[in-house]
C-alpha cells in the first residue's frame, strides 16, 4: 500500500510552528504516526489526530537546538593553533604586527606609570583629606596665619608650618666628618601631622626638645653607618645666630618618597626659630615666608574657612584693610594644581603636562591598533578560502568571531609581553634620566595590575572587531567559486583607516619639528648677557666674601686665563624675591610699603662681565660711594615705571626709589637711592618665563664669579682651589658653570619637551611599519595585474608610481585634514611660551613632505620588489 | 537547575533511548513508552522532552535513514551521552539508597 501524504495544510502549519531544523524529523515523525492512525483508526480520525498533534508543536514555537558541541574545547585548540600556524608563515607580517602594537603598548603602559606616579603625591597622608596649605600668590604664608586660625576657629584641628630656608649648612659629626645638607625647620607635631613614618623615635615627642633632630634613614646610615643613630649629637652651623649648635638625633624616618611635595631629610624644631635674635619677622602679618599647613575637621568647608583670613587680618593687622584672600589648597591636589604661583619652596608637576602626556598615549595606542587591523583586513584575501572551507564545513558566523578574536587575543598578549619586557629594560634609565620614580606607581598594585588588563581587553576588541566582523560576514560561495568581490574586499575601510593613521602622523611630524624648532629657539634665544665660561663659586657667607673680596679680586685677576672676576648674590636662573618699593611718583600714601617689585641683586662688575648691556646711564662702580645706594631698572622696569608713575619716568635717570624691607622686624625704609641707569632686558631666570621688572641693586654677595678663557678653565680651577684654603671661606670648595646653572632652571621643561619629541617619533614609526605592512600586501594582491601589464609592455617606473600613487592619494587626503588640527593644537601649545616661535607655512609644507617621502620610501620597497620581478613567476601558476 | 536536574518523564524517555540504541527515535519511544510502561504520550512531549535532553547533553543525536510511509523525511536517531548515562546512574543509586530503608519497612507495611 503507498502512503498516504499527510493533510498538506497542517503539515504548512507545522512548518510554520517549529525551526526549520526540526521540521524534517518531526514532519516524518508524524507522518509514519498518520500512516498507521489511517490504517487503523480511519482517515477522518488520523487527520483530526494529526492536525492535534501539530497543534501541540506550538509548545516548541521558537525553541531551537542549542550547540553546545562537546568539541567546542577541541575547536579552540585549533583556534590556537590555526593562529600560531599564521604567525609562523607570514613571519614579518607578525613581527610588523607584535613589535609595532609591543612599542605602542610599552608607551602606553610607561605614560600610565608616569600618570599614576604624578597624580599619586601626596596621597599617603592618612588624614590627606583635611590637610590644606594656605597659600595665595606665593606657596607660603606668614608665620602667624596658621596658628591663628587654630585658635580661633574650633573648624581647624591642628596646624603646621615649615621652612625652608636652611639650605647647604655645614653637619659636623663627633669624629670630624663633614656633610654640607638642607634642613627643614617644623612646628613639634609635625610626624604626627603628616604621615612619614618614623622608623626609630616617638612621633609625638620627637621634636619637643629644641636640640632635637630627626634624620632620614639613608642620612643616619651616611652619618652613623651601622652604629645606632639614636642619641647621636651632630653640629650644624648657622642655623640660628649664625653660631654652630649641638644636636641630638631623637628619631629616625623613613625615606621620604618621591612622590611627596615635600622632600628632606633632616627636620629641626620650629622652637628655634624663636631664639634667633635676626628673625623679627615671626608676628609681621604681611610677610609671607612660611609654608603653612592646616588640618581641619572632617566635613569643614575648605571656602568658609578661606574667607576668615579676612576677619583674622582685620582683627590682629590692619581694621581698615579689604579683600584679603588666600587659598585652602588640599595638599592631595598641591603638586599638580599649584605650579602657576609667583614663587614655592617645592617641585611642582604640571597638570597639562599629565594631559599631553595622556592624549599622546592615546594616540599611539589607536595608530598601533589601526595597524593590525589593516594588515589584518588586507589578508582577508589568504584568509578567505579557510573562512570559506570553515564555512562550508558547518562553522557558523559566531565560531569564526570567536576564531579571530582568539587570533587578535594571542597577538595582544604576545605584544603585552613585549611591551613588559621593553619597560623592564626601558624603565630604570628612564627613571635616572628624569628624576622620577616610575615604579612608585606600581605601589597600588591592583588597579595597575587591573588597569594592564582593561588595556588589554580593549586592544583586543579594536583590533580584533573589524576583522572578526568583517572576515566573517564572506558568503563562502562567493569565495570558492573564485568571485573576486570578497577579495581583500571593503578597500574604504582600509583607505580610511590609512588616511586617519596619517593624519595623525602629519600632525604628529609637524608637532615633533615645532616642538624640535621651539626648543631649539629657546636655546638660542638671545639671553642679553653671556653665560659661556663662567665659573660660579659659593663663597658660604657674604659677610665673609665682602670682607676678602679686595684680595680675592686682586689674586684671582693676576691668575692665568681670567677675564674677569664679579661677585653676584644673585646669577641668571635664580628666583628673585619681591619686596616693596616707593618709586618717585608713588601716590597711593596709605599702603605703607609701595608696590611689590622683584629685587634683584649684583655686585660690582658683574652686569658689564656678564656682558648685559645698558641703554641708559651707567653701571655700579666701585669707584662712587653712593652706588651702594643706587638702583639700575631692567628696560621692562623702566616701561613698567613710565606706565605707572607718569611720564616723569621717561627720564629715569636720578629719579629716586624708596625700598622697603621688613629686616627691622617691620615694614620700613631699608634704603632710599637714585637710579643710574637702565639694562636692556636679559633673561634672569628660566627662558619658559617672561621677563620680570626688575630693580637691581648693589648688593654684598655670596657668589664669586669668574670669566676665563675656555682653554684654560682647568687651570684656572686649579689655581682657585689652591688660594680656598688662603682665603679662609666659610664653604668647602667648590664650583659649577653658569651655563649649565642657567639650563637647569627649565631642565625640567626642556626634558618633558624631549619625551614628547621621542614619543612623536615612535608614533611615525609605528605608522611606518604599518604602511609598510599594508604596502606589501597590495603588492602581493597586485602580483598578478603587474605581471600582466609588464608582459602588454609596461615600463617598470610606470607601475612604482601605479603602486606608489595609490597611497600618496590618501596621504594627499591626509594633508588636508592633518594640516589643521596640527595647527589648532601646537598653536595651543605655543602658547604656554612667553617666548615662541611663530607657525609659519613651511612647518606644514615640511611636514607634509617629509610624511609623504616616509610612506614613498616605505611603499617603494615592495612596488620596487613587485616591478621587477621576472612575470613569469607570477604567471606561471593559477 | 540547569543540566543536572531529570524530570520523570525525561528519565523514562532517557532510559528508553538507551534501550532502544541504536533505534530509538520519537516515535519508537513512544510506542516503547505505551507498551513498557504503560505510558500514553503524545509524540509531540516526547520532541519536546528529547529536546530538552539534548540541550542538557544528555542525548545526541543524527540524522538516519527513510521509510516509505515518512514521505522521504529522514529519522532522526538518539543515542545516550556519557553525561546521560552518568545522570541516570546517579538517580538510580539515589533511589537505591531509599530502597534500602524502605526494605526495613517491608514487613509492617506489607
Amino acid at each position: 500500500m503507498s502512503p498516504i501524504p499527510p493533510p498538506r495544510l497542517a503539515t504548512k502549519l507545522l512548518k510554520r510552528l517549529i525551526s526549520s531544523e526540526f521540521f524534517e524529523e518531526i514532519s516524518g515523525d508524524l507522518a509514519e504516526e498518520y500512516q498507521e492512525h489511517a490504517r487503523n483508526k480511519g482517515r477522518v480520525l488520523a487527520q483530526a489526530i494529526y492536525l492535534l498533534e501539530v497543534i501541540r508543536y506550538a509548545r516548541m514555537y521558537r525553541s531551537e537546538r542549542t550547540y553546545q558541541s562537546s568539541n567546542s574545547l577541541s575547536m579552540l585548540q585549533n583556534y590556537v593553533k590555526v593562529a600560531f600556524r599564521n604567525l609562523i608563515k607570514h613571519k614579518s607580517y607578525s613581527l610588523i604586527n607584535i613589535s609595532g602594537l609591543g612599542i605602542g603598548l610599552a608607551c602606553v603602559f610607561m605614560i600610565f606609570l608616569f600618570i599614576k606616579v604624578e597624580t599619586s603625591h601626596d596621597k599617603f597622608h592618612e588624614d590627606g583629606k583635611d590637610i590644606y596649605r594656605l597659600q595665595h600668590v606665593y606657596g607660603y604664608i606668614n608665620a602667624q596665619a596658621a596658628p591663628t586660625y587654630a585658635r580661633d576657629y574650633s573648624e581647624v584641628a591642628s596646624f603646621n608650618r615649615i621652612n625652608f630656608w636652611k639650605t647647604d649648612r655645614k653637619v659636623s659629626l663627633s669624629n670630624d666628618e663633614v656633610f654640607f645638607e638642607d634642613v627643614i625647620v617644623a612646628d613639634s607635631n609635625f610626624f604626627n601631622f603628616f604621615t612619614f613614618p618614623l622608623v626609630r623615635g616617638d612621633k609625638f615627642n620627637c621634636l619637643k626638645d629644641k636640640n632635637s633632630v630627626a634624620i632620614s634613614r639613608s642620612h643616619a646610615e651616611k652619618f652613623f653607618g651601622e652604629e645606632d643613630p639614636i642619641g647621636q649629637v651632630i653640629m650644624i652651623d648657622n642655623v640660628i645666630n649664625g653660631e654652630e649648635l649641638p644636636f641630638k638625633v631623637t628619631a629616625v624616618f623613613e625615606n621620604i618618597p618621591l612622590n611627596s611635595h615635600l622632600q628632606f631629610n633632616m627636620v629641626l624644631p620650629f622652637e628655634l626659630l624663636h631664639d634667633d635674635r635676626s628673625l623679627n619677622i615671626m608676628n609681621l602679618w604681611p610677610n609671607d615666608w612660611i609654608g603653612s599647613y592646616v588640618k581641619l575637621k572632617p566635613g569643614t568647608n575648605p571656602e568658609v574657612m578661606e574667607e576668615k583670613y579676612q576677619e583674622m587680618w582685620n582683627k590682629y593687622y590692619d581694621a581698615e584693610a579689604d579683600s584679603i584672600t588666600i587659598d585652602f589648597m588640599p595638599i592631595e591636589d598641591l603638586y599638580l594644581e599649584s605650579y602657576d604661583l609667583r614663587s614655592d619652596y617645592t617641585a611642582h608637576g604640571n597638570i597639562n603636562q599629565v594631559r599631553i602626556f595622556s592624549a599622546i598615549a592615546i594616540i599611539i595606542l589607536l595608530i598601533a591598533c589601526i595597524n593590525f587591523m589593516n594588515l589584518a583586513t588586507a589578508r582577508a584575501s589568504k584568509r578567505s578560502k579557510e573562512v570559506g572551507v570553515r564555512k562550508v564545513m558547518g562553522a557558523f558566523r559566531k565560531q569564526l568571531i570567536v576564531q579571530f578574536f582568539a587570533e587578535s587575543a594571542i597577538m595582544t598578549f604576545m605584544a603585552v609581553i613585549l611591551a613588559l619586557l621593553i619597560l623592564i629594560v626601558a624603565i630604570p634609565p628612564i627613571n635616572r634620566l628624569a628624576e622620577i620614580d616610575l615604579l612608585l606607581g606600581l605601589t597600588d598594585i591592583v588597579s595597575t595590575v587591573l588597569g594592564v588588563l582593561v588595556l588589554t581587553i580593549i586592544t583586543i576588541i579594536i583590533t580584533g572587531s573589524y576583522p572578526a566582523l568583517f572576515l566573517s560576514s564572506f558568503q563562502p560561495i562567493a569565495i570558492l567559486s573564485g568571485n573576486n568581490a570578497a577579495r581583500g574586499g571593503k578597500g574604504w575601510v582600509r583607505k580610511t583607516l590609512v588616511i586617519f593613521q596619517f593624519t595623525i602622523s602629519i600632525a604628529l611630524i609637524i608637532g615633533a619639528m615645532v616642538v624640535y624648532k621651539q626648543m631649539l629657539f629657546v636655546k638660542q634665544k638671545d639671553l642679553g648677557f653671556e653665560p659661556e665660561d663662567t665659573l660660579v663659586f659659593h663663597f658660604g657667607s657674604s659677610d665673609a666674601l665682602r670682607r676678602k673680596w679686595p684680595i680675592v679680586k686682586d689674586q684671582v685677576q693676576t691668575i692665568s686665563g681670567v677675564t674677569s672676576v664679579m661677585a653676584s648674590r644673585h646669577i641668571p636662573g635664580d628666583n628673585a624675591f619681591y619686596w616693596g618699593y616707593k618709586f618717585e611718583g608713588f601716590t597711593d600714601y596709605e599702603d605703607p610699603y609701595g608696590d611689590a617689585w622683584l629685587g634683584y641683586y649684583v655686585g660690582y662688575n658683574t652686569l658689564d662681565a656678564l656682558g648685559v648691556e645698558m641703554i641708559l646711564g651707567r653701571t655700579f662702580s666701585e669707584d662712587i660711594p653712593t652706588d651702594s645706594s643706587a638702583f639700575i631698572l631692567n628696560e621692562s622696569a623702566w616701561k613698567q615705571a613710565i606706565k605707572d608713575y607718569g611720564e616723569a619716568w621717561e627720564d629715569p635717570i636720578g629719579k629716586t626709589i624708596e625700598y622697603y624691607t621688613t629686616h627691622s622686624g617691620d615694614w620700613a625704609v631699608d634704603k632710599k637711592g637714585v637710579v643710574i641707569g637702565v639694562t636692556k632686558d636679559f633673561h634672569h631666570h628660566s627662558l619658559e618665563r617672561p621677563i620680570d621688572p626688575l630693580v637691581i641693586h648693589h648688593s654684598p654677595s655670596r657668589r664669586l664669579l669668574v670669566k676665563v678663557e675656555s682653554e684654560k678653565t682647568n687651570d684656572v680651577l686649579a689655581s682657585i682651589e689652591n688660594l680656598w684654603q688662603e682665603w679662609n671661606a666659610p664653604a668647602n670648595f667648590n664650583y659649577q658653570f653658569l651655563d649649565e646653572y642657567f639650563e637647569g632652571a627649565y631642565k625640567d621643561e626642556e626634558q618633558f619637551n624631549q619625551f614628547i619629541l621621542i614619543f612623536c617619533m615612535l608614533a611615525i614609526a609605528i605608522a611606518c611599519l604599518g604602511l609598510y605592512g599594508l604596502s606589501s600586501f597590495v603588492a602581493e594582491q597586485r602580483i598578478k595585474e603587474i605581471a600582466v601589464r609588464k608582459v602588454l609592455g609596461a615600463h617598470e617606473n610606470s607601475i612604482i608610481g601605479m603602486l606608489s600613487m595609490d597611497f600618496l592619494k590618501l596621504i594627499g587626503v591626509a594633508v588636508l585634514t592633518g594640516i589643521p588640527i596640527a595647527y589648532y593644537f601646537m598653536n595651543d601649545w605655543l602658547s604656554n611660551f612667553a617666548f615662541r616661535i611663530d607657525l609659519s607655512w613651511y612647518f606644514f609644507v615640511l611636514g607634509s613632505l617629509l610624511a609623504a617621502i616616509i610612506a614613498i620610501s616605505t611603499v617603494s620597497y615592495h612596488s620596487i620588489k613587485a616591478a621587477t620581478s621576472n612575470p613569469v613567476n607570477s604567471l606561471r601558476s593559477e | 537547575m540547569k543540566g543536572d536536574h531529570l524530570g520523570e518523564l525525561e528519565e523514562l524517555v532517557l532510559l528508553t533511548v538507551g534501550s532502544l540504541y541504536p533505534k530509538a527515535y520519537a516515535p519508537a519511544i513512544k510506542k516503547s513508552l505505551a507498551e513498557k510502561m504503560d505510558r500514553k504520550v503524545v509524540i509531540s512531549s516526547i520532541h519536546t522532552v528529547l529536546n530538552r535532553l539534548e540541550n542538557k547533553q544528555f542525548v545526541q543525536s543524527s540524522f538516519g535513514e527513510t521509510t516509505p510511509e515518512r514521505g522521504g523525511k529522514r529519522k532522526r536517531y538518539f543515542e545516550v551521552t556519557p553525561q546521560g548515562f552518568k545522570a541516570l546512574e546517579v538517580l538510580k543509586s539515589r533511589r537505591d539508597a531509599l530502597w534500602g530503608n524502605m526494605v526495613h519497612l517491608m514487613p509492617k507495611l506489607s
